[in-house]
């Protein structure tokens, strides 16, 4: 369902993501993990086309984002780490837009269901300036929701949302996947990834270092004293710390080596030995 | 339920048109609420009563107002229109680059992530800058209805002009943002030498030919500001100006047209061929910038890939340096610092924003005047322009950061130190522009130095007035800055006019103060060295005490701020 290919996007010299591919299938659920400025939201906002891409393919659904941007942002829902609003308009009236920029018929029913979900129902006529941080996260995932997206991205949804929240949204996301979208969630609570992901792709640096089934992650560091989320925090750091020792070595060798008559390729000098467990 | 095969309109998308009417009905209950609001009733009452004050004066003005002599005036529209661009033109090739269209954070969420068109995207955006050309125009139709024959063609006329200059200005916008380091800086040459060459010429001309416009009755600083004008004037007239000048011709001429004949129905045809040409340039320029910036980035992650190859991890270190807050002073000098900051990194459009006054508070030095006379009418003239435009050029204090309240509010810092190191940088470089003002007064002869310095030292406290009353009145009623409307219209004519009556008071103090010290004078037989001394030291210290006043009426209102009540909305 979502599919990249070579993606790259360079922010003037800084190299934010480098070289990414990976697929995510219709009814999976992957897990977008990564230290801070990995280039975990760079991913998401290029997927939905709110930033363009350097280079690489992006397809939803079997559009592609250079070809057909309509048609992939039509498909694509996106739930922002900090959403920013229209502070003037009410709850209501960000969701009507939202149902009228999708073409979505008769919304009304959605919508109402949608508040009821998320707590918002008594909140539809204020404004999003009144809103609570979590309120907002609610809305934002409300307008998300409304489209019934084929693909749907979201930032640390958890952010500001109180416990029952988190528990709504969780439910939420596995009928999501369950109805055969395809979700990526960048998120740092470990433990949250691991109840809700089929899949992991852990990043570094704009790289992807680990990409594959979250069962085969755990099985490969599995240690009989281990719970599986420790297991999984484990998997996170084992594989950062062994791409940056792949990473060291490899600058090492680069510049021993003689650039000028080595001629090698962009792709063979720049590879990184991606785990992939599948 | 999606319809999936609704087809999407090819340049204006129904959500989007349902955006901008959720937002305009928004922004009116917006300003009514403010009305139900109790902390900001009283303000909002006034506010409107000062608004339907300030119209009907001006209603007033216009109505009783002599017609111009039509020669002048159609050659002021087209000149004003140009002028207005060349402007544009000037601040986009100084300014930071900053991407076009300015999109707000939540547009960029829901309108650049929503399924609609590149091209609907654009339009959107035309819209929201033709509903302000609609403003504008209304504005100037009225305030020229003394000199236009027939209204509405007035109002078309200064419509399609004002949108025409708005396109102007998007173009070339997005013409500089597409280009590289070296366009850009020819681009700033171009515009900058052509804009300065124009100027010096004028300038050029009004020195060898001093009293060609104007009666030797009036200041030799007005007759050269007229000359100054005329010889701009007269630049339009030369072949080159011509050029220049021609298309805006067309819009004055609709403008001031007496009858709706075929002239002017050939003129309608010319303007909406211009306004369509720049629209259509604007779709096409979007799409080049967008193609240019690919291929800059695709050119810069090549290098980045390099650079990646030939450096370690540890280089980075390398642009890792101590950064140290020179002065602390209880933590105002670490926010003064902060805003130094931002002075340095938007040094080129501050000092464009400073040329205007500093020009303005030069013309002084052309007239033949006493060194007293001179230095008064120097310094007046200082005064005034920091008064009225420095404010707004130098928006460095909590106008700034009134999105940053609540941050500001958490500092382990005294709220008046707090107030000190916000106001300490826009006085600090009002001083500074002060002081070019008098070194330029001092170099040319007319002001011995020492007063010069006297002047400098004595007008601080009345930078600290200045700017302490703009952000004691913005603490009252705070808005956000580049936000257009009706309620910020309203907050900006309370604005105005708290300053008018700070200004009038002041002025009648220090008349006051004169008054008082005349009779002191003659009563106690006092010499012109030791009145003049106490005048000063009294001007200095009452200026002074009433700039501790705002400082200290800034502190409480920052301390009474709720940042989850009083921060205006932003989307």
């Amino acid at each position: 369902m979502i599919q990249l290919s070579g993606f790259s996007k360079c922010y003037g010299q800084f190299l934010a993501v480098n070289n990414l591919s990976f697929e995510v299938a219709a009814g999976d659920v992957l897990g977008l993990v990564g230290r801070n400025g990995a280039g975990k939201t760079t991913t998401l906002r290029s997927i939905n086309g709110i930033i363009p891409p350097t280079k690489g393919l992006i397809k939803v659904d079997g559009f592609s984002l250079n070809d057909d941007p309509i048609s992939v942002k039509q498909r694509t829902a996106y739930v922002p780490d900090d959403p920013q609003l229209f502070e003037d308009l009410t709850v209501e009236q960000h969701l009507r837009f939202q149902a009228s920029v999708y073409s979505i018929s008769m919304p009304a029913d959605q919508i109402s269901r949608l508040l009821e979900m998320f707590e918002l129902a008594n909140k539809r006529r204020e404004r999003a300036s009144s809103l609570s941080r979590g309120m907002r996260q609610k809305l934002a995932i409300c307008c998300a929701y409304l489209q019934n997206p084929k693909a749907l991205l979201l930032d640390e949804p958890m952010t500001g949302l109180d416990p029952q929240g988190i528990r709504v949204l969780k439910t939420s996301i596995q009928q999501q996947a369950k109805r055969g979208a395809a979700i990526i969630i960048s998120s740092h609570l470990l433990a949250m990834v691991e109840d809700i992901c089929t899949h992991v792709l852990v990043l570094d640096k704009g790289r992807a270092m680990y990409h594959g089934t979250l069962a085969a992650l755990q099985k490969s560091f599995a240690d009989d004293d281990l719970s599986t989320s420790q297991s999984l925090e484990q998997a996170f750091f084992s594989t950062l710390d062994d791409a940056q020792t792949v990473i060291d070595s490899e600058l090492n060798r680069t510049r021993n080596a003689d650039i000028s008559h080595g001629q090698q390729s962009e792709s063979e000098t720049l590879r990184r030995p991606t785990t992939n467990v599948e | 339920m999606r319809c999936e095969d609704i087809k999407l309109q090819k340049f204006r998308h129904p959500a989007l048109a349902q955006l901008l009417r959720f937002q305009t009905a928004a922004k009116f209950n917006r300003l009514a609420s403010s009305f139900r609001n109790p902390r900001k009733k009283v303000l909002s009452i006034l506010a409107v009563l000062l608004g339907l004050m300030w119209l009907s004066q001006t209603i007033l003005s216009v109505l009783f107002r002599q017609a111009a002599d039509p020669a002048t005036i159609a050659t002021w529209v087209p000149l004003g229109l140009f002028v207005y661009s060349a402007w544009h033109l000037i601040k986009i090739s100084t300014r930071k680059v900053v991407e076009p269209f300015e999109w707000t954070p939540a547009e960029k969420e829901f309108v650049i992530a929503a399924p609609v068109s590149r091209v609907q995207q654009i339009t959107y955006r035309l819209t929201t800058i033709a509903t302000a050309a609609f403003a504008k125009a209304v504005c100037f139709s009225v305030l020229m209805s003394p000199d236009i024959t027939i209204w509405v063609a007035g109002f078309n006329g200064m419509l399609l002009g004002l949108a025409f200059v708005d396109l102007i200005r998007l173009c070339y916008e997005l013409f500089f943002f597409g280009l590289g380091r070296i366009g850009r800086n020819v681009c700033r040459f171009v515009v900058l030498g052509a804009v300065g060459g124009c100027f010096l010429y004028a300038i050029f001309q009004c020195l060898v030919a001093p009293t060609a416009a104007g009666d030797l009755s009036s200041p030799a600083a007005l007759i050269f500001f007229k000359n100054l004008l005329s010889e701009s004037a007269g630049l339009s007239q030369t072949a080159i100006g011509d050029c220049f000048v021609a298309p805006f011709e067309v819009f004055s001429n609709i403008a001031l047209t007496n009858a709706l004949d075929a002239t002017f129905c050939w003129n309608i045809v010319i303007a909406l061929v211009l306004v369509s040409v720049a629209i259509v340039g604007v779709y096409r320029l979007d799409y080049w910038m967008r193609e240019r910036g690919r291929v800059k980035e695709l050119a810069s992650m090549e290098k980045s890939l390099v650079a990646n190859l030939n450096e370690d991890g540890a280089s980075a270190n390398r642009y890792v340096h101590s950064v140290r807050v020179p002065f602390r002073w209880q933590g105002a000098g670490s926010l003064m610092w902060r805003q130094v900051q931002t002075v340095f990194n938007y040094r080129g459009t501050i000092v464009v924003s400073l040329a205007i006054p500093i020009l303005l508070s030069c013309l002084p030095l052309l007239a033949n005047h006493n060194v007293g006379w001179m230095l008064l009418n120097l310094v007046g003239s200082m005064v005034f322009y920091s008064f009225l435009l420095l404010p707004s050029a130098l928006i460095l204090d909590y106008r700034r950061d009134i999105n940053r309240m609540a941050v500001l509010k958490s500092l382990p810092i005294h709220p008046l130190a707090v107030t000190i190191g916000q106001l300490a940088t826009p006085v600090l470089v009002c001083c500074l522009f002060q002081s070019l003002v008098l070194g330029i007064a001092c170099c040319s002869g007319k002001v011995v130095i020492w007063q010069a310095m006297l002047a400098g030292v004595l007008l601080v406290p009345v930078n600290v007035l200045i700017f302490a009353a703009e952000n004691y009145i913005f603490l009252l009623s705070p808005y956000q800055r580049n936000k257009e409307g009706f309620d910020v219209f309203l907050r900006t004519i309370l604005t105005f006019t708290g300053k008018g009556l700070m200004f009038a008071l002041g002025f009648g103090m220090m008349l006051a103060w004169v008054t008082i010290l005349v009779f002191v004078t003659k009563t106690f037989s006092l010499g012109p060295a030791i009145s003049t001394s106490i005048f000063t030291i009294g001007l200095w210290g009452f200026t002074l005490s009433i700039a501790g006043m705002f400082v200290w009426g800034i502190t409480r209102q920052f301390q009474q701020f709720d940042p989850s009540q009083d921060t205006p909305g932003i989307g």
